[in-house]
């Protein structure tokens, strides 16, 4: 029955895997979720948080590493904060193929947007909207004008987003969780509706420590890579010198 | 040989008019000398204002009518232009002098061009391919052209002179050229009165006539350019020579002041400058606009300056990074002049043709992205990291505006030029860090309060790891020392945060949050 329908049609218990090209998002938990299995490529994602600063950067870190592996650029659009160079290279990142683009305007900032939209010359795009300058016909055009890109397209949005209409084919919600995971829930996508979020950990740089548990996750065991620096820590913790 | 004759029978009026799109410009225009009209557009002439009248009767006619003077000089450095611009046809330019203005005024000066294209044919598609290029590059130019095509330079002229489009090859010259009007060989009004009086109407009847006496009455010079016409004479010609310089100026006709109208106006300008480099296997890196205001406001001159990420005289390029340019900035009064100028010329060669589209075109594409980006953000806007080698994190790592690439070729414009950040990143350049970095980093720290002894920002903070002691910078003036914490607020976000160590001051001293984990 199902082979009947077009392609491009899905029933809303099946994902809808029809000609998305896509990108492995680094995760198999995520990519399992999403239609073609990855980040989707000319298409918006918008990833909502409450602020910038909890773990939505290091979700995309795979992804990065690969595209910057393959020579292909990355945008980050009017980043929040100054992304961190030292950081990224640990992550694998080659900063060669980081572009940043300050834009403090919101009008400019959504005609950058536009224009790296139209140029489709990028691996991946990275853009921080202003929250209370964006209307559903300014995503509309990026949305449009995202079609022909060749790589996947990130907007970064304020937590009241979320209640908001947006055309993007896919948005996610993104939670701060301990020790060092990310809840992933899938607000909207070519899909059946998923009540549940993917809880994910967060990739670590190879050269650092393991952080220490959070408190209120008692049963949480430690991880193997624990050095003795980290235990010396560990024992202080309660005075805080 | 294979020639073509291009005749600007509108010169005059194209210089005046050509800066304003037609529906803006389209009152009533005319040239004119001290005393007579010497030419006059479509709208003029149809209000009754002919060439040859009085100069007060025209005004008479037409109130309304805008006159401007006729400007020999500036008439012969557009030929001038317009002859540079030509040379990407061919090597073989040469100006040809005439009547601009047929019988009503004697003073023979250049109004048009020969071009020898023979050798060009095969290049471009054929006569005819060419003859298209050539007109559709004059029209976005925004000069009305006569052509005229023939085995000799005085043939083509001819027929240029008599109708636009007329042409003959070798065997239908002779045929052509005794079918034309006699009038086109006169020069003066006393040859005209002489071919008159002997009732010589076409070319075909001097030919009936002998010869000593047709040179006796009107001079050897008609006889000689008629054989020249039909190739029993030799022609020489002084080719043109392309300044080695490219300045143009346009004036507009009238008073502008939207940044579309100006866009068209340079868009003219950019197409002209086009034909230059193009002649000259050229390009630019970098152009300047100058938007000339009235002097009666005695403003300075808005200068529009563009720079490119790589080379390039493609006219559609230059124009969409002039739009940009004109999009953010305030012009002070209204525009009446635009003067083009070009710095960085670069000899620029040939691409050739890819049978695939591979890398080159993408990283191209990048590269126009943020030439674009730049035109409008400013130049310090789209930025590039890299490391330092050094233990204080605001001094690990260094933001540089990508340069529109200097001295680098087409292919790999982008590209940075430091070999020290293309090492792979874990590499040994990477200082080992004990503790993980933050993504982000914010652009001062943060100071922020204690309470029951804990830091506290927004919720208690919990230390996961640290500390981990950053102390340098003795060497300059920024001395840093510092523990530096990981820590988890009650959302489970992560910071990165600091306790100063041996703070001069108070103000200095206790917690301070420097990055946050993205």
């Amino acid at each position: 029955m199902s082979s009947i329908l077009p392609a491009a049609v899905w029933r809303a218990s099946q994902l809808g895997h029809a000609s998305v090209a896509a990108l492995s998002s680094g995760f198999p938990a995520i990519d399992v979720e999403l239609p073609g299995a990855g980040w989707p490529i000319g298409m918006l994602t918008e990833l909502i948080g409450r602020e910038s600063g909890i773990g939505e950067l290091r979700l995309l870190v795979p992804l990065l590493r690969q595209l910057t592996r393959e020579h292909r650029f990355v945008v980050l659009l009017a980043p929040p904060h100054l992304p961190y160079a030292p950081a990224l290279a640990s992550h694998g990142i080659d900063l060669d193929y980081l572009l940043i683009v300050q834009a403090p305007n919101a009008a400019d900032r959504l005609w950058a947007v536009e224009q790296t939209l139209k140029s489709t010359a990028f691996g991946a795009l990275l853009a921080w909207l202003p929250q209370d300058r964006t209307r559903p016909e300014h995503l509309r055009r990026m949305q449009a004008a995202a079609q022909p890109a060749t790589g996947p397209v990130f907007l970064f949005r304020q937590l009241a987003a979320q209640f908001e209409a947006s055309p993007a084919p896919l948005r996610l919600l993104l939670l701060p969780r301990p020790d060092q995971r990310l809840s992933v829930q899938i607000l909207k996508r070519r899909g059946p509706v998923m009540a549940d979020p993917i809880l994910i950990d967060l990739p670590q740089p190879v050269s650092a420590i393991r952080l220490r548990a959070s408190p209120p996750v008692a049963t949480s065991t430690p991880g193997p890579m624990r050095t003795i620096h980290a235990r010396h820590d560990e024992s202080r913790a309660g005075t805080l010198n | 040989m294979w020639w073509f004759g291009l005749f600007f029978d509108r010169l005059s009026l194209d210089i005046a008019r050509r800066g304003i799109a037609a529906p803006d410009g389209a009152g009533p225009l005319a040239i004119c000398d001290r005393l007579r009209i010497l030419d006059a557009d479509d709208a003029a002439r149809a209000a009754g204002v002919a060439p040859g009248i009085k100069r007060a009767a025209a005004l008479a006619l037409v109130p309304k009518l805008l006159l401007r003077d006729y400007d020999e000089a500036q008439q012969q450095a557009t030929l001038e232009s317009l002859a540079a611009w030509a040379l990407q046809f061919t090597p073989a330019v040469s100006l040809q002098a005439d009547l601009p203005f047929g019988e009503i005024d004697d003073t023979v000066v250049p109004c048009g061009l020969l071009l020898e294209v023979a050798s060009s044919l095969r290049c471009f598609g054929g006569s005819d391919a060419l003859l298209g290029q050539l007109r559709q590059g004059l029209d976005a130019l925004g000069f009305a052209v006569r052509v005229g095509a023939a085995p000799t330079a005085a043939a083509a002229w001819l027929f240029a002179r008599h109708r636009d489009g007329l042409q003959a090859g070798d065997t239908r010259l002779e045929a052509a050229l005794r079918a034309l009007p006699a009038g086109l060989l006169a020069r003066s009004r006393a040859q005209r009165e002489t071919l008159d009086a002997i009732d010589a109407r076409r070319v075909d009847d001097l030919f009936a006539l002998p010869r000593a006496g047709l040179a006796r009455r009107c001079g050897r010079a008609l006889l000689d350019e008629l054989d020249r016409a039909l190739g029993r004479q030799p022609e020489p010609r002084r080719w043109f020579e392309a300044p080695a310089r490219f300045e143009t100026r346009l004036e507009l006709l009238a008073q502008v002041e939207h940044a579309d109208a100006l866009l068209f106006a340079a868009r003219r300008l950019l197409n002209q400058l086009a034909g230059w480099l193009a002649a000259r296997h050229c390009a630019v890196r970098a152009f300047a606009v100058h938007a000339e205001h009235d002097r009666r406001n005695r403003r300075a001159d808005t200068l529009l300056a563009v720079r490119l990420a790589d080379p390039s005289r493609d006219p559609e390029r230059l124009c969409s990074l002039l739009r940009e340019r004109l999009a953010v900035t305030r012009l002070p009064a209204p525009v009446h002049a635009l003067r083009l100028r070009c710095d960085e010329v670069l000899a620029l060669p040939a691409a050739s043709a890819q049978l695939f589209p591979g890398a080159g075109v993408a990283q191209e594409n990048l590269a126009r992205l943020i030439e674009r980006l730049q035109a409008r953000l400013g130049p310090r806007q789209v930025q590039r990291l890299s490391l330092v080698a050094d233990h204080r994190p605001e001094a690990a790592y260094r933001v540089d505006a990508v340069d529109a690439a200097p001295g680098s070729s087409r292919a790999d414009a982008p590209r940075p030029a430091t070999a020290r950040s293309r090492a792979p990143a874990q590499g040994a350049d990477v200082p080992v860090a004990n503790l993980p970095r933050p993504l982000w980093l914010l652009r001062e720290p943060v100071p922020i309060s204690e309470r029951h002894n804990r830091p506290w920002w927004h919720s208690a903070l919990t230390l996961l790891a640290g500390p981990e002691r950053i102390e340098g910078g003795w060497w300059d003036a920024a001395l840093v020392q510092r523990d530096y914490f990981i820590a988890e607020d009650e959302t489970h976000a992560l910071y990165w945060i600091y306790r100063e160590r041996l703070a001069p001051d108070d103000a200095r001293r206790g917690w301070f949050v420097h990055g946050r984990f993205g």
